[in-house]
């Protein structure tokens, strides 16, 4: 009898033999007196040291330690949510502070820039018609754009531009006499009281 | 209806004490024989019992094996070998005794070992005998496969080694218990 055979032996006690091996032991153990004689002594050595080795048992003093032991470990880790919802607010959590990161490496500019408030300004008074009520209000809010255009086109922070046109408001703003607010009638005294 | 280990465990992690408590229960026997058994002279089987049960309930939350019994093994064979291997850098066979004695003279004894006293003894003292007389690995395979049915893939994981090597060590400790226990076997050969 071969070693594989003694192992084969061995496997189909165990319960780890594909159907397929274990018709092939089979027929080995029909031809062969000493495979049968090793698988009969193999099951009598295993049973009678099932039957006759002692199960001695830990102290019980033992066992209520170990459960002490897990009700302290658990209460140190108690989480009043259900499994699934702890899951999910860890996921958030860790998403939101990959972007967070994410954002904090790529951007190269500080968060509130002179020129983001020009860009929101600009954005603003663009969005905001209802807030300028005459004609001359309405100029003025042209004016402002424009020189906000071609203040952010000269510094490079932007390619956008109405062309001649914006130029032509600028250098009217840009005047002295512009500057006064010309539009409006009111003198400081009776703007400011 | 007796629940699996699989449904015990979850309920554990779930926060329900009872069902680890039912879990130490069921495998308290077979884990203190395999630690009375493998455990080195001088270890104190009750606390060893307590240190694995305790490192499996640390690592139950990550638990995602099949066969629960033979995931506890392993922890307690890593536990035995981390102990052997401390109580082995404690004492040295150079140290000498207080007697002033070498050590080493009270290794090998002239007495008769319990391998050549298993004749007189009772069968299960006998077999009893006769397993602790097998070499480490030997003895781990057969007490594995025997007492707690692990297949030979399950035992292969808790020794680190292929599934071959540990068909092979259960071939030679079968071997081995039949010499020892010669004229219990012995029989079996003549009559067939």
């Amino acid at each position: 009898m071969t070693t594989n055979t003694e192992q084969q032996v061995l496997l189909a006690m165990s319960g780890e033999l594909s159907p397929a091996q274990q018709e092939e032991l089979e027929a080995k153990l029909r031809e062969s007196n000493a495979a049968t004689l090793y698988r009969e002594q193999a099951e009598r050595i295993m049973s009678d040291a099932r039957q006759h080795l002692s199960d001695a048992a830990p102290a019980p003093e033992s066992i209520a330690n170990i459960i002490h032991q897990a009700r302290t470990m658990r209460r140190g880790i108690i989480i009043p949510f259900p499994q699934p919802v702890v899951r999910a607010i860890a996921g958030a959590a860790a998403l939101a502070l990959f972007v967070t990161s994410w954002l904090a490496l790529t951007s190269t500019t500080p968060t509130s820039s002179p020129v983001d408030d020009l860009h929101t300004i600009v954005a603003m008074v663009s969005e905001q018609d209802d807030f300028f009520q005459n004609n001359a209000e309405l100029a003025e809010r042209e004016r402002m754009l424009a020189l906000a255009r071609q203040l952010l086109i000269m510094e490079g922070f932007t390619e956008e531009t109405n062309g001649e046109e914006d130029e032509a408001l600028l250098f009217e703003v840009l005047e002295p006499t512009s500057l006064q607010l010309n539009n409006t009638s009111a003198s400081p005294q009776e703007i400011y009281g | 209806m007796d629940q699996s280990d699989a449904e015990l465990i979850s309920r554990y992690r779930e926060g329900d004490i009872d069902a680890l408590e039912r879990l130490v229960e069921r495998h308290r026997r077979p884990l203190y024989g395999y630690i009375i058994r493998m455990g080195r002279v001088g270890t104190d089987a009750d606390e060893v019992f307590q240190e694995v049960w305790l490192r499996a309930i640390r690592k139950m939350t990550r638990y995602r094996q099949k066969n629960f019994l033979g995931w506890l093994m392993r922890i307690a064979h890593n536990h035995v070998i981390d102990e052997s291997r401390r109580k082995r850098a404690l004492l040295t066979l150079d140290e000498p005794l207080e007697s002033g004695e070498a050590r080493i003279a009270h290794v090998a004894s002239a007495d008769a070992t319990p391998c050549e006293q298993v004749v007189d003894e009772e069968l299960g003292s006998r077999i009893e005998a006769a397993v602790t007389c097998l070499p480490e690995e030997q003895k781990e395979v057969f007490l594995l496969r025997t007492k707690m049915d692990l297949p030979f893939k399950e035992i292969a994981k808790i020794q680190h080694v292929s599934i071959n090597t540990a068909l092979a060590r259960m071939q030679y400790a079968l071997a081995k218990l039949r010499d020892i226990l010669t004229d219990d076997y012995a029989a079996m050969s003549r009559t067939t």
